[in-house]
């Protein structure tokens, strides 16, 4: 038998206690309160033969109890079991590789692949190793599971040559991320030897790594971190795009960019230079102190160009480019096939005419034709959306079938003509019924967005048969359709049983038209990438159809059709999706926090609970384990538990009999 | 040592002997102290003469030469001019008597065997005489103590005076140990006008503690008068049963056997009272030791005895302050 803490049996003395309280002589139970005792002296204390133990057995059990709980405090364990399973397990180790774009400076990446290499060599043969690299995600590099079969000799070398082959990505630096999954690796391995480990963390620390996960996350006592900082002293600046270029323009002004110029707190300039590559501008000057950012206006490059906004002046490369994709417009045509005039303020077109606000981006232009008039092929054949509100020629209805069938989309307009039916409508009809989940009411399905009852209908044309695969996307109130759906070929026709001139409904004016009229333009080319400024590994959102994108180094990456994202943005620059209505670029620029270069102190780990490793000597090492082994198997003997309830169950006894010799000593007094 | 001289015998001192006067344990039960105080003042009243009031004006005393250190507000300057030389005028003092009650608070005083605590008597009769003396315009201040000065309250003579000593009294102690000497030194020092002191306290302290305390106030140029309130059971100690004695200040336990401790305390308790009374005395105060059973009409009586022996009734009140 052993004890964890044997400290606690000088507690043992406390079975003096009962044993004393047992011989002092008992106080008289009145007690009188008097002004001063200065006077008195204490009377001679009752006889010595009266003090003695009466009470044995309740002197016994009192010690008794207090004797189990004093050894349970003691944490006794059994030896034997403890030498047997001694096993010389070793440490697990996790070398953590930090690969993230702020280790292109300098030779900080030679400087990582030494540390690691060391921190390999330190390993001893019973450790188990493994390294994961990380920038915004963790990758396994030379797992537990193929270090394991491996020598510890071989297992250095191939370790070593893996990391050799490692290069630092583009990527932002998740720290807490990649830390806590180093850990769960550590503890999840499995249940064999110990649970101690260690992270061995090679990384710049630097201040732009992403450190939140930590705050939620409880670190274990068992796995230290052991740091393995490389640095570079040179300051750093970097760039960084605010805003979206079509929230700070207006067409036909000349735009501005505001780019957010950070400098590092050790850094020795803090005058840089601005200029967009490839243009023959002037240089703008920015002036930024250490350790602050300032935010400056750049005037946009010309239309259509592809250049990058480049600065000058600071110690380091990687972070000095910010790109930036050209504005392509849109050049759409709408053909409205009518009798209304672009004028009439009462007509279709005219509030066809308004509908398509021109943006940056987009540019709409309706144009007109009566509906006998002959429909050019050539006209149509991109438009992505044709209007008819009235009785076409023959002629045009072919050219508007074929239109169809090559994917476009053909909103009909039922008008007042002998061959409609008119609805009898009460005073006003409304939507019901609508299909949210078709791309014409997709952006409207919010529930802020939905409510299509103050759209009021006065008038409407009933659509009497339904054509095979036409699918009713709204209804009026009386049960009649509203907009129906079907398909021709690759493309589709649209027929809406209302106008929304003014005669006819509320629809123009309400907040509802922009919307439906722009879902029905995309109806045909899917929505269009907005070309705003991502970072590198974000998710790009693609146009339906778009097939490949090309990346900026010239390498292609072939899309599913049915693809809506594109997730391999692993460079920085600007990336082309091959979309069905062209190409479409779209700049990736570097995670500004990668500028941010200065060092963190190891003291900000430690306030997020990380237990920083001390570096030990082999002989503290061992020493800690070997006491971690005993307090482990005195954790799974648990013998004190039974010393406690021992101990309880002996009060118990004691209680009960105390309790019965009060109750039986009057009794037995007053019979005579 | 001496034996004690025996305490003084009046007619009334039994509550049972003296059917004129007021059982103080039936007063005890009267809540008011202002109207215990009347009650008090007014059967006192019926055989003695109203004093008539009296009123003081700045009053021209003598002429003195002036010394460096002396006031130079009271050089006069028209006989300067006469004479080239400085004298200080000298006036008589402003005020009637200037007396202060000093009451002892501490947690012996919390103390009482016949329906009375000391604390209680003492205030009452404190009450009793600041309530007599503002009747006839004298200055009346009063100070409680427990191991420090709980409560002062400089002497006035104004309306209204009273009502806030008596308020002031009313309140309980939160009883404490009991320390002489400070609050004594301290009431003695923010007093520099000499005035009347009238202590009333149980004294359980070191005789010596009394003798310098009391001294220091008579060195000042006070008039001292000290009563030793006592409880009936601190005189006779007569308990029967043995028990714990717990002492009210320190919260020591004794176990004591009256039986057998009893004679010790008397003899003891009879040498401390004869060094305290020994030690006022020789100090040159007044002293007077009365039991909580003693009518409260009869403090009234010690203290105009005891000033008329002085000389100085507070009734006919002839300058009670002294000169400047």
């Amino acid at each position: 038998m052993s004890f964890l803490a044997p400290l606690y049996a000088l507690g043992l003395l406390a079975v003096a206690g009962p044993i004393l309280f047992h011989l002092i002589r008992r106080r008289p139970k009145g007690e009188v309160p008097f002004s001063s005792l200065m006077f008195l002296s204490p009377s001679p204390p009752p006889p010595a033969r009266k003090r003695r133990v009466d009470q044995l057995l309740l002197l016994l059990l009192r010690s008794a109890a207090l004797v189990l709980l004093g050894v349970a405090f003691m944490r006794p364990f059994l030896r034997q079991d403890a030498t047997a399973e001694a096993g010389e397990a070793g440490q697990r180790v996790v070398i953590l590789i930090d690969t993230s774009a702020s280790m292109k400076r300098g030779d900080l990446w030679k400087q990582a692949v030494a540390k690691a290499d060391a921190a390999l060599a330190e390993c001893g043969p019973t450790d188990r190793v493994a390294v994961f690299a990380f920038d915004r995600t963790v990758r396994p590099v030379f797992g537990f599971a193929e270090s394991d079969q491996l020598e510890p000799a071989q297992r250095l070398a191939v370790a070593r040559d893996r990391v050799k082959q490692l290069t630092p990505t583009w990527n932002g630096t998740e720290l807490g991320q990649a830390l806590i999954d180093a850990v769960g690796v550590i503890l999840e391995t499995d249940a064999k030897g110990s649970r101690a480990g260690r992270v061995v963390l090679v990384s710049d620390l630097q201040q732009g790594a992403k450190l939140s996960p930590l705050t939620g996350f409880e670190w274990p006592a068992e796995v230290g971190l052991d740091l393995r900082v490389v640095a570079d002293d040179r300051g750093n600046a970097g760039l960084d795009l605010l805003v979206d270029r079509s929230d700070s323009e207006r067409p036909g002004e000349p735009g501005h960019l505001r780019v957010r110029v950070t400098n590092d707190a050790n850094s020795r300039t803090e005058k840089f230079l601005l200029a967009w590559a490839g243009t023959t501008g002037a240089d703008i000057e920015a002036y930024v102190p250490p350790g602050e950012s300032r935010v400056v206006k750049v005037a946009r490059p010309p239309v259509g160009s592809t250049p990058f906004l480049r600065l000058r002046g600071d110690d380091h490369d990687f972070d000095n480019a910010l790109y930036l994709a050209p504005i392509l417009r849109e050049e759409l045509t709408v053909v409205f096939l009518g009798a209304d005039m672009a004028d009439d303020a009462t007509g279709l077109r005219y509030f066809l005419d308004r509908a398509w606000a021109e943006t940056p981006e987009r540019k709409v232009t309706v144009i007109g034709r009566k509906p006998d008039e002959q429909l050019a092929w050539e006209e149509i054949k991109s438009a992505p959306l044709v209007v008819l509100a009235g009785e076409p020629s023959a002629e045009n209805t072919r050219t508007l079938d074929r239109y169809a069938k090559a994917g476009g989309t053909v909103l009909v307009v039922l008008t007042p003509s002998p061959a409609v039916e008119e609805a009898k409508v009460a005073r006003y009809a409304m939507l019901q019924d609508i299909a949210f989940d078709h791309p014409l009411f997709a952006p409207l399905s919010g529930p802020q967005y939905g409510d299509f009852t103050k759209v009021q209908f006065w008038k409407h044309r009933r659509i009497k048969d339904l054509q095979p695969g036409g699918r009713v996307l709204a209804r009026y109130d009386d049960g009649d359709p509203a907009v129906v759906e079907t398909p021709i070929g690759a493309g589709r026709q649209i027929v809406f049983a209302s106008g929304w001139q003014p005669s006819d409904s509320q629809l123009a004016r309400s907040s509802k038209f922009v919307p439906l009229m722009t879902a029905l333009l995309e109806l045909r080319g899917g929505r269009r990438v907005a070309a705003t400024n991502y970072r590198i590994g974000d998710r790009v959102p693609v146009a339906a159809g778009t097939t490949a994108v090309r990346k900026p180094d010239g390498s292609s990456v072939a899309l599913d059709r049915t693809a809506t994202t594109f997730d391999g943005t692993d460079q920085p620059g600007v990336y082309t999706a091959d979309t069905q209505t062209g190409p479409k670029p779209f700049a990736v620029n570097l995670d500004p926090s990668e500028s941010l270069t200065t060092q963190l102190p190891p003291e900000t780990l430690e306030q997020y609970g990380v237990k920083l490793a001390k570096r030990e000597s082999d002989e503290q090492r061992r020493e800690a384990e070997r006491q971690q082994r005993t307090a482990e198997l005195e954790r799974s003997q648990s013998i004190w538990r039974w010393l406690v309830l021992a101990a309880v169950f002996v009060l118990l006894v004691e209680t009960g009999l105390a309790g019965w010799r009060t109750w039986s000593q009057p009794k037995s007094g007053s019979a005579p | 040592m001496p034996p004690p001289p025996p305490p003084r015998r009046t007619s009334g001192e039994a509550p049972g002997q003296a059917p004129g006067f007021i059982d103080p344990a039936a007063l005890s039960r009267v809540k008011s102290l202002q109207l215990r105080a009347r009650l008090v003042v007014e059967g006192f009243d019926k055989g003695i003469h109203r004093s008539p009031y009296h009123g003081f004006s700045a009053e021209f005393s003598e002429y003195r030469q002036y010394t460096p250190g002396d006031d130079p507000r009271y050089l006069d300057w028209r006989l300067f001019a006469r004479s080239d030389r400085y004298y200080i005028k000298k006036f008589e003092d402003e005020t009637n008597l200037r007396c202060h009650l000093i009451v002892d608070g501490s947690r012996s005083m919390g103390y009482g065997s016949a329906g009375i605590s000391k604390w209680d008597y003492a205030r009452t009769a404190a009450a009793t005489v600041a309530y007599f003396l503002s009747r006839q315009r004298d200055a009346v201040g009063l100070v409680t103590f427990e191991d420090r000065v709980v409560e002062y309250i400089p002497p006035r003579a104004r309306p209204g005076h009273l009502a806030h000593l008596m308020a002031a009294l009313q309140r309980e102690p939160a009883g404490k140990a009991t320390d002489l000497a400070g609050p004594l030194d301290e009431v003695g020092a923010a007093t520099p006008r000499r005035g009347l002191f009238v202590l009333f306290s149980d004294l359980l302290v070191q005789p010596d503690a009394v003798r310098s305390s009391v001294g220091n106030l008579r060195a000042a140029g006070h008039d001292v008068i000290v009563f030793q309130v006592l409880d009936p059971q601190e005189v006779e100690f007569d308990f029967d049963t043995p028990a714990m004695f717990r002492d009210a200040e320190s919260g020591k336990e004794l176990f004591i056997d009256p039986r057998t401790a009893a004679s010790e305390y008397r003899r003891r308790f009879t040498t401390h009272a004869a060094a305290v009374r020994q030690a006022c005395v020789g100090a040159g105060a007044d002293f007077e030791q009365m039991t909580t059973s003693r009518p409260l009409e009869l403090v009234l009586y010690d203290l105009l005895t005891i000033r008329s022996k002085r000389g100085r009734v507070p009734g006919r009140n002839a300058g009670a302050g002294g000169a400047r």
